[in-house]
């Protein structure tokens, strides 16, 4: 039994050496690949398809699944994939994505015919790889994907309008000689189909649950068209079940900059040892917060509007939680109340704690306006003027508002720059 | 029996004699060639085909241009396929990148025999003449490319080397990913191997530019230098000889090769401060300055116009002049750094203790400063500024007009916002 344990380690181990030595590393393999995708987007007639595909069809198994993790190789990555989309204004509040999806199904390319399979797996990789680096084109491409266009439930009309702009189809169609929509009936059976199989409205659901689930979507799609795919192993390897979470992770921990101003209304509830204060609304004008990864900071002057306005300077510190187009801060906070009486102030330290709810609307690539509803709790250490003594006072704020953010992940300012409106250039006439 | 035999060694010398008419048609030889090297250089394998083709033929043909249109046209189309093409942009008209699909085989074994490094050499430099022989915007790209990464200089071509204008960078982390070796290991190997004939003992680029053949002879000339016993010594001097060079080259394509051109234009809004120093000019020695800031300054780019305004004020004990500036001009960038020739009117004026004068003033700048991009967009600009202001003042002591000068040095920053063009229609 000892002797046994004792091999079966030893063998556990020399495949754990040798399927470590086998690996590739995940900068060198992205590099590769988006390189590759860039390179045949970039020139017209490229016969390189097949280059790339079968390197990943011999050797795609050895790749890891991750993210590149080294910074500056990770953002000319990022930069690349943003060459490899166009962006358009949508009948959403969100911009429509674009990939540059290539046709070679059927051509020769270094003397093997491409096939419907080829072609598949190739845009196949082509969203993954921009998703992948792009969490902004994976949040589109998920919004996109998930509505019908016009309530149409045909699978040719929602090829033409969700997966190309209307001149790249045009284009397309015109060099195969063949009209826009005889192209979408045609794509409908080969490799666009498997965007959109199984859209029962059970099945939708959790599909846009993530932004990245329509990825694994179309991957299982692919596989259960071509269940002996020579892609297989690849594709198990390249985009694993578990990725599609770790790309969530990641884009958690993306630091992104958001800043912001805004007022709001409302009204208050004061413990007993307040009642002399006035108050027939309150406001919090003017508000500002910063948000930098998740910690918040904000600014707030809230006044007790009445006869005699009493104000209040906070600020709070905080921590902020994402939920998609909602979000919470969770924030504490020390400020200055000075409560104004008919012929005397005081200033008062305060204490509080406040959650705030926000929903993100965009308007804009980075803009939002975002409706909020926030509630404060302020233990006042209060100077009461009438009877001369210290005691502590509870003010509840309810509050209903209105922000006016920017909100800006770093790497997208970056490679925005770079990527200058998505004009297709080649990976070495990208700026550093 | 006898008889048969002598029979048939005549037969066989009969078509030998047949078969080696003297000499070979170079369209047919170049035909060929090109074929073999398709198949090569498709399946990685039968590269000893190639050269042992190019030695038993290639002396027997008398290397010239192929004077036969359709045979030209036919080879044209099949030595396409034995280079990759990209280009800087999709918007660049014809490919103006181009990598040859070089073998590397040197150390491996093919039907018993190992290859050398020579054997390496030699097959790459036939790959790359038949390309050149009957592509002409090959040899312009090529040429283009090479004298690009020699002068290195920077370019668009993103070079940082010499060897990235001949080893295509995919292409080498696909080999290095298979073999498990680093890439800049593996471009070592090559360079050692065959590429640094390309690269090493290359003439001077002004000559090296003259036409578009001369790249394609230098990895001959070194290779003969290096192996002059090689049995492709004569291989190479029959298929670089002189008369078809300069036919070649005689017949070379002409234009320069275009480019991406980067689309700088932008729109660029500043806010910012200067301080620095005037120097009162002669006539007025009345007036006072220690120091002086120009608080705000506001500067408007689009394109290459600046429209620019700017509050100078003049301390010495207090405030004691200032002045309001619009300026207009014209502005010259160079990367991050920028240089606006300006000029403008404004009024100046002084602040005596009970008392103020006013004087219509001109001016003309001269302003340098750099962009510090700290996002996509926006950027602190620090900046230098010569500014000479002129105005007829009326002197207090004497009551008389004249015109006098300031001269001020300034340094400062702008908080710069600056927009692309194409990002705004």
């Amino acid at each position: 039994m000892n002797r046994l344990s004792f091999i079966f380690l030893l063998i556990l181990s020399t495949c754990g050496l040798i399927c470590h030595a086998e690996e590739i590393d995940a900068c060198v393999f992205d590099q590769y690949v988006l390189g590759m995708l860039n390179e045949n987007a970039v020139s017209d007639n490229s016969t390189r398809h097949l280059e790339l595909l079968d390197f990943i069809a011999e050797h795609g198994h050895k790749a890891k699944a991750e993210i590149c993790a080294d910074k500056e190789q990770r953002e000319k990555l990022n930069r690349i994939a943003y060459t490899l989309y166009d962006e358009k204004k949508g009948d959403t509040e969100f911009n429509n994505v674009y990939p540059k999806y290539a046709f070679f199904a059927g051509q020769e390319e270094d003397g093997k015919i491409a096939t419907n399979e080829d072609n598949a797996m190739y845009n196949l990789l082509l969203d993954y790889m921009i998703a992948k680096y792009d969490n902004q084109y994976a949040f589109q491409k998920k919004e996109m994907l998930k509505k019908h266009p016009d309530g149409s439930k045909i699978l040719a009309s929602s090829i033409a309008q969700k997966l190309f702009t209307a001149e790249r189809l045009m284009n397309i169609a015109t060099s195969l000689a063949k009209s826009a929509s005889e192209l979408a009936i045609d794509l409908s059976t080969s490799w666009a189909e498997l965007w959109f199989q199984d859209e029962s409205p059970l099945g939708r659901h959790e599909k846009f649950d993530y932004d990245y689930s329509w990825v694994m979507n179309v991957r299982d799609n692919f596989l259960q068209k071509y269940p002996n795919s020579r892609y297989k192993t690849a594709i198990m390897a390249i985009m694993d079940d578990n990725i599609s979470n770790q790309f969530t992770q990641y884009d958690r921990d993306d630091s992104y900059f958001s800043f912001g101003f805004g007022f709001s209304l409302g009204k208050s509830l004061k413990s007993s040892s307040l009642k002399k204060v006035d108050e027939s609304f309150t406001a919090g004008f003017p508000e500002a917060r910063l948000q930098i990864h998740n910690f918040v900071i904000q600014f707030q002057n809230d006044l007790f509007i009445a006869k005699k306005t009493s104000s209040s300077f906070d600020l709070f510190l905080g921590y902020s939680f994402d939920f998609g187009k909602f979000r919470a801060d969770v924030m504490g906070g020390i400020g200055l109340t000075s409560f104004c009486f008919e012929n005397d102030t005081t200033n008062n330290m305060s204490y509080f704690g406040s959650a705030q709810i926000v929903k993100k609307l965009p308007v804009g690539d980075i803009l939002y306006l975002s409706p909020k509803f926030q509630w404060v709790v302020k233990g006042v250490r209060f100077d009461d003027p009438f009877s001369n003594r210290k005691r502590w006072g509870v003010i509840n704020h309810f509050l209903f508002g209105i922000i006016f953010e920017a909100h800006v992940p770093l790497s997208k300012l970056n490679t925005k720059d770079s990527g200058k409106n998505h004009d297709l250039i080649r990976r070495t006439s990208i700026r550093k | 029996m006898n008889m048969y035999r002598i029979f048939t060694f005549v037969l066989c010398l009969f078509s030998i004699g047949l078969a080696q008419p003297a000499e070979i048609d170079v369209c047919d030889f170049d035909d060929s060639l090109a074929i073999l090297l398709i198949r090569s250089v498709q399946s990685h394998t039968s590269h000893s085909e190639v050269l042992d083709y190019v030695l038993q033929n290639s002396l027997s043909v008398n290397h010239e241009m192929c004077k036969d249109e359709y045979k030209v046209q036919a080879i044209s189309a099949k030595v396409t396929r034995l280079f990759n093409t990209s280009k800087t942009a999709k918007n660049v008209k014809v490919y103006d990148i181009a990598y040859t699909k070089y073998e590397h085989f040197s150390g491996k074994e093919e039907n018993g025999k190992t290859f050398s490094d020579e054997d390496n050499a030699a097959y790459n430099i036939v790959l790359d003449y038949i390309i050149a022989k009957y592509d002409k915007h090959f040899a312009n790209v090529k040429r283009n490319m090479l004298s690009e990464a020699l002068s290195g200089k920077k370019s668009i071509y993103g070079f940082n080397s010499k060897l990235d204008a001949l080893l295509d960078e995919l292409q080498t982390s696909k080999i290095s990913m298979i073999e498990g070796i680093s890439s800049s290991e593996l471009r070592s190997q090559w360079e050692s191997s065959w590429a640094g004939l390309w690269i090493t003992d290359v003439p001077p680029l002004k000559k090296y530019n003259e036409n578009n053949y001369e790249w394609l002879q230098t990895p001959s000339r070194n290779f003969i230098t290096k192996y002059p016993e090689s049995p492709y010594t004569p291989v190479l001097r029959a298929l670089f000889n002189d008369t078809l060079m300069q036919a070649l080259a005689n017949n070379e394509e002409k234009h320069e090769i275009q480019l991406y051109k980067e689309d700088n234009r932008h729109l660029a809004f500043g806010l910012g401060f200067l301080v620095g120093k005037p120097l009162l000019g002669d006539g007025l020695e009345a007036e006072k300055a220690k120091f002086s800031a120009a608080i705000p300054q506001g500067r408007l780019q689009i394109l290459r116009f600046v429209a620019q305004v700017q509050c100078d004020m003049y301390f010495h004990d207090g405030l004691t002049a200032v002045g309001l500036n619009g300026l207009l001009g014209y502005n010259l960038e160079f990367g991050d750094y920028g240089l606006d020739l300006l000029t403008g009117i404004g009024i100046e004026q002084f602040l005596e203790d009970k008392d103020s004068t006013v004087y219509k003033a001109y001016s003309f700048g001269l302003q340098g400063y750099k962009r510090i991009f700290f996002t996509g967009f926006g950027a602190i600009a620090p900046r230098v500024q010569w500014t000479l202001k002129t105005f007829k003042y009326k002197s207090p002591e004497t009551g008389r007009r004249r015109r006098v000068y300031i001269n001020q040095f300034y340094i400062g920053a702008t908080l710069d916002i600056v927009v692309p063009f194409s990002e705004i229609h």
